[in-house]
């Protein structure tokens, strides 16, 4: 049996012909029980996981969870004017969020209204919240860099375009910080960045996007914002909701960055919805499902082949811990799915060390292939540096005769340390952290003293672009380290015209 | 039609014996009356469930149901052993739904703002039988003021809204478009 066109017009033009919109007859079920965001409905014959459903008074509901007599609804919106009996109807559509450009600057609520009052969001486009994530054909090597603007990543644990990078830490240990200089840093990197706030405060995030504003950020950023007074269905979409929106940049062939800030508050969220709704409570009370949660959010996360457009989505993830413990559920969850993490330590970060990055417990697994030649040429001894140092540190505290090569190597360390130290909102372009990691391996920096490194830095980089900007040139366009002459040069010469502090 | 899942277990266990035996129909007709029995506030119930009258229980359901289908009343002792009692109406609700699905006949409500004529009643049955997937609609007509006009069929939790409120409903969905709700 073949299937001809002709055919299949003519059949088209039969239904047109004899076409009428009509009224269709509907699946409805009923309210037996609702409260704290969660609706149980008797009826609704038919219909499927994940489907939207519609109260009598406008408001949206989502199926969670369908059993033998009765179907479980989270409700999208206010759930006060939802009463026992009403009447609810399905849709047969899945959820879907504007997508797009025209959302680019603004800050939108997980169903992707805006509220920052800046009026209605013209696009036409929308993309269901769940979709399926790209295969492993569809996918590419990651090789593009992405640069954070923070020497401590970028040279230790680099981070490239369509990667999964956790960050980890407990509360007040600078995670949003890092995320915020991250967003920063991506001005003119041809990168669309989404910022997802779950469970925050209303004020924080008033004042990120503040920062953002500030800085410039928000021309290619858009916010996400799912506050602590959100129903909790609402922080437990957010996290789709900004993944559909950078998925729309990855498949046009553009690069996204998304930050779940934080995932452990969405977490909460879903295990509140589904203690509500009656599933049974599993490790710490959460969900059996709570890792597929988190892992068909973060496999979504790709760099895509050429012929898909080559675009990638690179998810940043965090995860707040409690006193240091990562061996809780939700982080060994998200560790085990990402590839690879930034560890913060909040006493590193009390001892002034900021970023409070923990060296020897942050790793990136696919990173390191796409790092520039140039830094994974400076950087490539640093790390095994690093931990030496801490090693002969903690002996060092026991005697004061050292040898010289263990007081140099200690010295050395400290300066490491010095180096790695950023202040806040200063992202440092890569050619520049190349430079003054260059300086620091090629033992420039051992007769500077400590207290005048981070002095030594700032002026560098004005010294650099006034008199040597060939050198910072050649460093960003080539991605090597072509012309090493120069840039000893550059430091020596640098070197001699420092002031000390004593 | 919000039966537990007890009395729709009941309700189906019955049917199946009864289509067995071949009397559905009459222990349906005998149901009608149990129900009425049975149903809220029923004094028959709040005396079976009084502790005081456990072992008088069986004899009283056995005396006074004399004239009733066997299977009927093992049912009732069944459940008013099993402390069912309250789940009676629910079960004589599935069942006579179970029997209806059976002769292919639609039970259901038409909401309108007045009442229909039997003609109109008529019509309205003859023409959405198909349409429901059903040989014959038994439909009963119900006042609802708040469909404002036209009318709404409601059968086994499906519905065709032919009312004024509807049409109002779906304009205003499509002012305001899904994600603004």
């Amino acid at each position: 049996m073949e299937i001809r066109a002709e055919e299949i017009s003519a059949l088209i033009k039969k239904q047109i012909q004899y076409y009428q919109k009509d009224t269709e007859i509907k699946d409805i079920g009923t309210v037996i029980e609702t409260g704290d965001g969660i609706a149980q409905i008797y009826g609704l014959n038919n219909v499927l996981s994940g489907e939207l459903v519609e109260f009598e008074n406008g408001t949206m509901g989502l199926v969670q969870s369908l059993e033998e007599d009765r179907v479980g609804v989270v409700i999208l919106g206010s759930h006060l004017s939802i009463r026992e009996g009403d009447e609810v109807s399905r849709t047969g559509r899945i959820m879907e969020v504007p997508v797009g450009k025209s959302l680019v600057g603004r800050v939108v609520n997980p169903l992707g209204q805006p509220i920052d009052g800046k009026g209605p969001i013209k696009t036409r486009k929308s993309r269901p919240i769940e979709h399926e994530a790209p295969g492993v054909m569809a996918r590419k090597s990651i090789h593009e860099p992405l640069q954070t603007g923070l020497k401590a990543i970028d040279a230790l644990v680099p981070i490239g375009r369509g990667q999964r990078e956790l960050i980890i830490g407990d509360r007040q240990t600078g995670k949003t910080t890092v995320a915020v200089d991250t967003i920063l840093n991506q001005k003119d990197q041809n990168m669309y960045c989404i910022y997802v706030a779950i469970g925050q405060k209303d004020s924080t995030v008033r004042a990120t996007v503040e920062t953002f504003r500030r800085h410039g950020a928000l021309e290619y950023t858009i916010v996400v914002n799912a506050g602590a007074s959100a129903p909790a269905p609402l922080q437990y979409l957010a996290p789709y909701t900004g993944v559909a929106m950078g998925e729309e940049f990855m498949y046009n062939g553009e690069h996204a960055l998304v930050v779940y800030d934080d995932l452990s508050k969405q977490a909460a969220a879903y295990r509140e919805l589904s203690l509500l709704l009656k599933r049974p409570p599993g490790r710490e009370a959460f969900p059996g499902d709570v890792f597929y949660l988190h892992s068909r959010l973060l496999e979504r996360a790709a760099k895509l082949n050429d012929d898909l457009g080559g675009g990638s989505m690179t998810a940043l993830p965090f995860v707040e811990t409690q006193a240091g413990d990562i061996s809780a559920y939700i982080p060994t969850n998200v560790i085990s799915i990402t590839d690879g993490q930034i560890f913060l330590q909040s006493d590193l970060f009390f001892s002034g060390v900021r970023p409070a990055i923990n060296p020897g417990l942050s790793v990136s697994r696919v990173g390191g292939s796409a790092q520039t030649k140039a830094m994974k040429k400076v950087a490539g001894t640093l790390r095994l540096d690093l931990a030496s140092y801490r090693e002969l540190e903690s002996f060092a505290q026991f005697g004061s005769d050292l040898d010289k090569a263990t007081l140099q190597k200690l010295n050395r360390g400290k300066r490491t340390i010095e180096v790695l130290k950023q202040g806040l909102h200063t992202p440092v372009s890569m050619e520049k952290q190349v430079m003054i990691i260059y300086a620091l391996i090629k033992g420039y920096l051992d007769e500077i003293p400590l207290e005048d490194i981070r002095r030594f830095e700032t002026e560098f980089y004005e010294y650099l672009d006034a008199g040597y900007p060939q050198v910072l040139r050649d460093i960003r366009e080539t991605g090597e380290l072509t012309n090493e002459p120069d840039m000893k040069e550059a430091i020596s010469s640098f070197q001699k015209q420092f002031s000390r502090s004593y | 039609m919000k039966n537990s899942r007890n009395a729709r277990r009941y309700a189906e266990a019955l049917y199946d014996v009864a289509r067995e035996h071949g009397h559905e129909e009459q222990i349906e007709r005998e149901l009608l009356a149990i129900r009425q029995v049975f149903s809220a506030p029923s004094e028959l119930v709040d005396f079976l469930q009084d502790p005081k009258q456990w072992m008088n229980r069986s004899r009283i359901i056995k005396s006074t149901l004399m004239t009733f289908s066997s299977e009927l009343v093992k049912l009732l002792l069944i459940m008013v052993e099993d402390h069912a009692e309250q789940d009676v109406p629910g079960m004589v609700d599935h069942y006579t739904y179970l029997i209806n699905e059976a002769r292919c006949i639609g039970v259901g409500k038409v909401y309108s703002v007045a009442m229909l004529t039997p003609r109109q009643l008529e019509d309205i049955e003859a023409h959405f039988a198909e349409r429901f997937g059903y040989k014959r609609l038994a439909l009963q007509n119900q006042i609802d003021e708040r469909i404002i006009g036209g009318f709404k069929v409601v059968i086994n939790n499906r519905v065709y809204d032919a009312s004024l409120k509807a049409k109002l409903e779906d304009v205003r969905r499509k002012f305001v478009p899904l994600y603004k709700r």
